[in-house]
């Protein structure tokens, strides 16, 4: 009796367990029973790709019941394109935007450009809810707003690498030509020895490459990040601030943004820098010589893993190998300072359609939330468990891709789920897909950073008055510092008269700016 | 001479006359004044929006009035005077350079003996104009590069690579040079019309009066198609502010920007390359259309002026 009654109540456990499996397998299914096409604008990645191609793409395709229907944009025209389309009222449902300018933000939200998140979506959404409070902006923003408009993208989460974080732009230099023309190996490089070297690499031209070598290679945008900035950290970085008396003035026009202009100038007047160094396309144009053509002795690239193993898989396609090649290092100014303003820990954001279906709006944002969650990470930065990856006995990460790496095995992993809404820099930390000493290399020069950067004159805190500031006055006074730096260097005649006069015709527009905020904030 | 004057009355009574006389004729004409009066005539209305705070939300008719607010922050702008006068510049290089072309080369292509040599020569000349100058610009880029062939000529003969894509005063003779090679064969077209329709007894008068090829090409073929050629100037006049933008703003670099912003490249850059701000541009874009409507009527005037015929009366 006692046996069948056990036997009752175990076939009763199973049942109900299949049950509510069925049921739960049921009501999952139910959640995704209809097939959504959801388009998503994008940035950086390639076109022509097809994300359902291959086992990775696919899985996101079939786990969510949907076809992505990728919008690729170049990072030389992707703000110009969303504003036409944020603007014309023909954006993708789902769009990945910038979020350079606050202003721009203020505008859309008082237009009703952009979709608001329902009130409580933090309840629905965990894992985005608390990927966003890894950025301070995120509160302040919603705040302003009196609501959610954009997912602001983490760059670091639970490994953030610094309390104050710095701008992970390094150096990457051709460690065969430094030795050959015997420069010193180490991990800073002041702007002085950075010439220097250059000087070196050209009259001896190490690798033989005449016409054709390029001392220094660094397109507009990444010379803004180097020079005059590690010069004079306001010449870009928070280029209004307050000067000793607590007034607001505009770094641009301060003296010391000529001394940097003037090296910059020497570099490229002397044949150091790459004579079209204007025309390469922004933010990688340069390191495609460095890695391609083989033929840049420095250049700049981003300081994380995922970089520099890059770097090694295109060095090794023209026969390079990357421990042979490369030297990576922190460029500092003159005085061995970090130049640069504090990050606020995010890039971009992920923005909606204010025409956006209900439907493809909670989808959207269950494909976003997987892809913060822990499974989520663990899939975009690394496959498939127990086939591309495992854990080892010590709990860590265990890489089974052998030489390949994810993106080789699955194009479509590296063309548009990696940075989702968390970005791939604090899965880096531990993921076994980078070789153990590039991430050691990249918590090295964090930490280098730190201790450069503890003077708050050229390591600065970020202003969060102007950082959420916006007026009229403002948008008219916009400008790429960077492009408007490079037409200087490249203009005919005298620096210092043409930096005046460009000075005097900016003040026009950067004067009622700086009226307005020294009303409001001077001390 | 009063009695030779119509009372409006009558007039219009004969005009309707008229149409109904030729209706069906007129109902040919329709579809094209409906196209004109729904896709150029109404979005007109837009143009309130240089006098409005534009908010998409609102729509154009909803959005605030500024008056001349928009104007005024145009004005105060220290890059506008220099994009106009650059604008002004351009373009009236472009007359001087580029217009004269076409008329050369029809002229030209109309003086082939060979009809076969003639039509292939066209061909050839005009196929450039369906490219589009984002393809123009690759290619013009890639051969003047540093590293491009022209510059590899010039090192094998033993000079130094000059850098062309940087140098502003090269850009403007690109831009001439680039616009001519794409454009002339297409704009030419027009005029090998004009030159279709000369009365040939001319040609064979001049030929027994023994005229030489240049004396009929200078005394016939010119003074033909004159009118023609008055009546484009007249139009190239017109668009003097405006014009070029897919050109430039494909060739243009950070090294040649203080000679190729234009007004186009800078309404773009307001409009699209910083927080957008379409009364600003819109009060931009209406400034443009009345001076190239001022420019216009001037060059008509001047046209009737020296005995030619004039587009308007």
């Amino acid at each position: 009796m006692k046996r069948t009654l056990s036997l009752a109540v175990a076939i009763a456990m199973a049942a109900c367990m299949v049950l509510s499996l069925g049921v739960s397998a049921l009501a999952e299914e139910k959640a995704y029973d209809k097939h959504l096409t959801i388009s998503w604008a994008y940035a950086g990645i390639s076109e022509g790709v097809d994300y359902e191609a291959d086992a990775y793409g696919k899985y996101w395709a079939d786990k969510f019941n949907v076809t992505f229907d990728i919008i690729p944009m170049t990072f030389d025209n992707w703000e110009e394109r969303l504003r036409i389309w944020i603007n014309s009222g023909d954006m993708p449902d789902v769009a990945n935007w910038s979020f350079y300018q606050y202003g721009e933000l203020v505008n859309y939200v008082d237009q009703e450009l952009l979709y608001r998140l329902p009130d409580g979506w933090k309840d629905r959404w965990t894992n985005i809810a608390s990927a966003q409070t890894y950025v301070p902006a995120a509160a302040m923003v919603e705040e302003n707003m009196g609501g959610t408009y954009l997912l602001i993208r983490p760059v670091f989460s639970i490994h953030k690498p610094a309390e104050k974080l710095s701008y992970h732009t390094l150096l990457y230099m051709r460690k065969d030509w430094l030795t050959a023309v015997g420069a010193e190996l180490k991990d800073t490089y002041t702007i002085d020895e950075v010439t220097d070297i250059a000087r070196k690499i050209k009259a001896q031209d190490p690798g033989g490459l005449g016409g054709n070598l390029r001392p220094i290679c660094i397109e507009t945008t990444n010379m803004g990040g180097a020079l005059p900035v590690n010069i004079f950290t306001h010449a870009t970085q928070a280029p209004y601030y307050k000067d000793e008396s607590g007034k607001y003035v505009w770094g641009p026009a301060d003296p010391r943004t000529l001394e940097g202009l003037s090296i910059y100038k020497g570099w490229y007047d002397e044949g150091l820098q790459d004579p079209e160094f204007y025309t390469l396309e922004k933010s990688f144009g340069d390191q495609y010589r460095f890695y391609f053509e083989g033929n840049v002795g420095i250049t700049t690239a981003d300081g994380m893993a995922g970089r520099m193993r890059l770097f090694e898989i295109e060095l090794a396609k023209i026969g390079l190998k990357y421990e042979d090649t490369v030297h990576i290092a922190q460029l500092v100014g003159n005085d061995g300072l970090y130049h640069h303003r504090e990050q606020g820990n995010y890039w971009a954001s992920q923005v909606f359609s204010p025409t956006i279906d209900q439907e493809k709006f909670e989808r959207a944002m269950d494909v976003i939330d997987f892809s913060a969650s822990l499974e989520g990470q663990e899939f975009i930065n690394m496959g498939f468990k127990d086939v591309d990856w495992t854990v080892d006995e010590s709990g860590a990460y265990a890489n089974l891709l052998g030489e390949t790496s994810l993106g080789e095995k699955y194009p479509s992993a590296t063309a548009f789920f990696g940075g989702m809404l968390c970005l791939g820099d604090d899965f880096a930390f531990v993921s076994p897909g980078a070789a153990p000493e590039y991430r050691q290399a990249v918590s090295k020069f964090y930490a280098l950073r730190d201790q450069l950067g503890k003077d708050p004159s050229t390591f600065l805190d970020i202003d969060w008055d102007i950082q959420y500031y916006s007026s009229p006055a403002m948008s008219q006074a916009t400008m790429i510092l960077a492009d408007e730096y490079a037409k200087l260097i490249l203009m005919d005649g005298d620096l210092e008269a043409n930096w005046k006069n460009w000075v005097n015709e900016k003040m026009a527009v950067v004067q009622p700016v700086l009226d307005e905020l020294n009303a409001k904030f001077a001390d | 001479m009063t009695g030779s004057r119509r009372s409006p009355r009558g007039g219009l009574a004969r005009l309707s006359r008229d149409i109904w006389k030729s209706r069906v004729i007129y109902m040919l004409v329709l579809p094209g004044l409906l196209w004109y009066a729904l896709f150029v005539y109404a979005p007109m209305g837009g143009l309130t929006l240089a006098f409005k705070a534009y908010r998409a939300n609102k729509g154009i008719m909803g959005s605030p009035w500024v008056g001349l607010a928009n104007f005024q922050n145009v004005f105060r702008d220290p890059t506008f005077p220099k994009v106009i006068a650059r604008t002004l510049w351009i373009n009236l290089g472009r007359l001087c350079f580029e217009f004269p072309m076409p008329v050369l080369l029809a002229l030209m292509l109309n003086e082939i003996r060979m009809p076969r040599c003639k039509k292939v020569m066209q061909t050839v000349m005009t196929f450039p104009n369906f490219l589009s100058w984002v393809v123009v610009s690759s290619v013009l880029t890639a051969l003047l590069s540093m590293q491009g062939p022209l510059n590899s000529v010039i090192e094998r003969l033993g000079g130094k690579a000059v850098p062309f894509l940087g140098n502003a005063k090269i850009f403007l003779p690109m831009l001439y040079v680039s616009s001519n090679w794409k454009s002339m064969g297409w704009s030419s077209i027009i005029y090998l019309a004009a030159i279709a329709g000369v009365d040939q007894e001319q040609y064979e008068a001049a030929e027994i009066d023994g005229a030489s090829r240049m004396q009929r090409i200078t005394r016939i073929t010119l003074p033909n198609i004159l009118p023609t050629v008055s009546v484009m100037l007249i139009l190239a006049m017109g668009g003097i502010m405006s014009g070029g933008f897919d050109q430039i703003f494909n060739l243009s670099n950070a090294a040649t920007k203080d000679v190729s912003e234009v007004l186009d490249i800078y309404i773009y850059r307001i409009t699209f390359q910083s927080p957008p701000d379409f009364g600003f541009s819109m009060a931009i874009s209406l400034f443009r259309s009345a001076v190239n409507l001022a420019l216009l009527l001037i060059a008509d005037r001047g046209a009737k002026m020296m005995g030619g015929s004039g587009l308007i009366g």
